[in-house]
């Protein structure tokens, strides 16, 4: 199995403090990341915030060089590529951000954002064949290009200037779309219509989708695997109705307990965690990063951080609890799971 | 049968444009029960924000209160003077606001902020006995009394979302509307305070409005619940029924949009936009995106009607069967 965007044991730390008091905050870990060439895989990617999904984001699309490890597009380093091959890059591999108010420019109609990549890329021949792409882009994903094109972005709600990402995001025709968050301002009737255009615009032009977000369900609704962060380490990664139906992490078991069920009869999990009172260390810790909250903490996790244990044939935990599982390797991690489906 | 504490009738809360009044909360009337928590849901723009600050007495130009009552233990909020208003405020009625991280001061430590509310409200009790209540109302909402010499850059998110409610409880009210309180919290630690606002209600014995768009926190949390619509509460019933039944055709889409842990489905978003308030369509506010629209739909207002015990519905599919 070859991989599209692979990230092998990225580590990246941010320095804060001053010249002589230094501290270094690591966001991200040893984190690897697979997606493969073919068939198109749909991953999660769930944590809250701090947990270093935003760096995860900005890693792989290389804003950020990483500390430490590598991230690989088609095999070749981000970091290295030659002009010609960046650009197919940026070409191939698509975001969409958070924020739909801060991607737009206030003194351009929202027209900018959809000709600037057909001019860049070369998109179209003529003034008409351009329009008509966009036109296109925008009907598959429901947009009335005539209530849509030609205004500015203060006269269009957070939900139609975010369907216009994604329309950008498609018109390339990416291998790869990274959403960061993309649902995440929007209200949950049209999260529902954003996430159900994402995915039908990856089945239709077979495109991969990794979803960013805090928000577990829509994440379980929208992806076949997933990848759990806590505090810029994955503890847990597999398939998604693995992970889901039956977290093994005690963070996973904590988060999927956590989330208030549309179900008045029932109960919103057992209190088993203790408040935090006192804000989180900013120390090192050695071990496993969750060991302070952790119910079933033992001894050997404050002393090495766990490896993966494969405890089903498609899923991790990085958890002592499983010692009894085979250890894998970081970097194989996804490649000895194989990714179902 | 509780004594209904809070009612609100035919509020009307608008704002004023260039064009016209826009009417951000219309015709909007329920009663809260003591000791009763009560849930507001709508999506965003649909005036429960306005709708809690108007509670509060604290809709500022060009918004206004144009009409209705809001009458906490059968005296009318919306006819006291400004400061008959502003000693109410905190005692009888207080506000958790909707980012926490906004709304403390950051030059000021966590004791003085909470002071603050009490003094202005009675200045006759000494500083030694204002500083003895800071680490019992810093307990109450689960934090250390380590606290109250800190700094609001010092406390995560839920710490000072904390902080806040340990200030609206400080006068102990007897309705606190939470607007929102978690939207900017993760999942564990929303679960974390909302328990506790939980304990802290049930030990004060007071009110909860609880304002927000999260259907899954509505459900864990409320005992009835209220759905509005571009201004207007489309319907009124016990959380249980409402979750279970939805009688509105608007709730029984936003309730089916909401995804499931349980099974994997399709997205089903509620076509079409919410309206312009500025310019609403005639007849029912929701026709326009209704699948189960009639001719009458765009012509009569509908108006209220309790359909059984307790459950209130604004809809012409409702007014038929009953007559």
């Amino acid at each position: 199995m070859t991989a599209l965007l692979e990230a092998r044991n990225v580590t990246k730390v941010f320095g804060s403090g001053g010249l002589f008091k230094r501290q270094e905050t690591p966001a991200l870990e040893n984190v690897s990341l697979f997606i493969r060439e073919s068939p198109l895989s749909i991953t999660g990617v769930v944590g809250e915030s701090g947990s270093g999904k935003t760096t995860l984001v900005r890693l792989l699309l290389g804003f950020l060089a990483p500390a430490e490890g590598e991230v690989l597009y088609k095999g070749r380093d981000l970091q290295k590529m030659s002009r010609d091959e960046r650009l197919e890059f940026r070409r191939e591999v698509q975001v969409i951000f958070q924020d739909p108010f801060e991607v737009y420019n206030p003194f351009y109609k929202v027209d900018h954002v959809l000709t600037t990549p057909v001019t860049k890329f070369h998109l179209a021949r003529s003034k008409s064949e351009a329009r008509k792409l966009i036109e296109d882009a925008l009907e598959v994903i429901g947009l009335r290009p005539e209530e849509t094109l030609g205004r500015y972005p203060h006269q269009l709600s957070g939900g139609q200037r975010q369907r216009i990402m994604v329309a950008r995001a498609s018109l390339l025709r990416p291998r790869i779309i990274l959403a960061d968050e993309p649902v995440s301002m929007v209200d949950a009737s049209l999260r529902a219509t954003i996430l159900e255009s994402l995915r039908k615009l990856s089945q239709k032009f077979d495109m991969s989708l990794l979803y960013i977000t805090h928000d577990l369900t829509t994440a379980y609704q929208i992806s076949d695997s997933i990848i759990v962060l806590y505090q810029g380490s994955v503890v847990e990664v597999g398939d998604v109705e693995l992970v889901i139906k039956n977290p093994q992490h005690p963070y996973t078991r904590l988060l999927v307990a956590s989330i208030p069920v549309s179900d008045p009869d029932r109960s919103w999990g057992q209190d088993s965690t203790p408040v935090l009172v006192s804000k989180t260390s900013t120390k090192l810790n050695r071990g496993c990063k969750f060991v302070d909250r952790c119910p079933f903490a033992m001894s050997i996790c404050r002393e090495n951080p766990p490896p993966f244990f494969q405890t089903d044939g498609y899923r991790a935990v990085r958890c002592y609890l499983y010692k009894e599982a085979s250890v894998i390797a970081d970097e194989t991690m996804e490649k000895a799971l194989g990714q179902k489906g | 049968m509780k004594a209904e504490l809070l009612q609100v009738r035919n509020l009307r809360v608008y704002y004023q444009t260039a064009v016209g009044p826009l009417k951000a909360v219309d015709d909007v009337t329920f009663s809260l029960k003591s000791g009763e928590r009560f849930g507001l849901a709508g999506e965003s723009g649909s005036g429960k924000s306005t709708l809690a600050f108007a509670l509060m007495r604290l809709i500022k130009p060009p918004g206004y209160i144009e009409g209705g009552q809001v009458l906490l233990d059968g005296g009318d909020l919306t006819k006291l003077s400004e400061d008959e208003m502003h000693k109410v405020r905190l005692a009888q009625i207080a506000l958790v606001p909707q980012g926490a991280m906004n709304s403390l001061n950051p030059v000021m430590r966590i004791k003085d902020q909470i002071i603050d509310g009490i003094v202005d409200h009675s200045n006759e009790i000494p500083r030694s006995a204002l500083e003895e209540r800071v680490p019992e109302l810093l307990e109450r909402v689960e934090l250390g009394p380590e606290v109250a010499n800190m700094f609001p850059h010092e406390l995560s998110g839920g710490m000072k979302q904390r902080v806040c409610l340990a200030i609206a409880i400080s006068l102990s009210p007897r309705v606190i509307i939470a607007d929102e309180p978690t939207s900017a919290l993760d999942v564990v630690v929303q679960r974390q305070v909302m328990l506790t606002l939980g304990q802290v209600q049930e030990s004060l014995g007071a009110s909860v409005l609880l304002v927000g768009h999260d259907m899954g926190l509505m459900a864990q949390f409320v005992d009835r619940i209220g759905v509005l619509y571009a201004g207007k509460l489309v319907e009124v019933g016990s959380v249980r029924e409402v979750f279970k039944e939805p009688l509105h055709p608007y709730t029984q889409l936003l309730i089916a949009c909401l995804p499931s842990l349980e099974e994997k489905g399709e997205f089903k978003g509620i076509p079409g936009l919410p309206p312009l308030l500025l310019n609403p369509p005639s007849g029912c506010v929701f026709h326009p995106r209704c699948p189960q629209v009639m001719s009458r739909c765009s012509l009569e207002v509908p108006s209220l009607e309790e359909v059984c015990p307790g459950r209130w519905v604004v809809c012409h599919l409702y007014t038929e069967v009953k007559r």
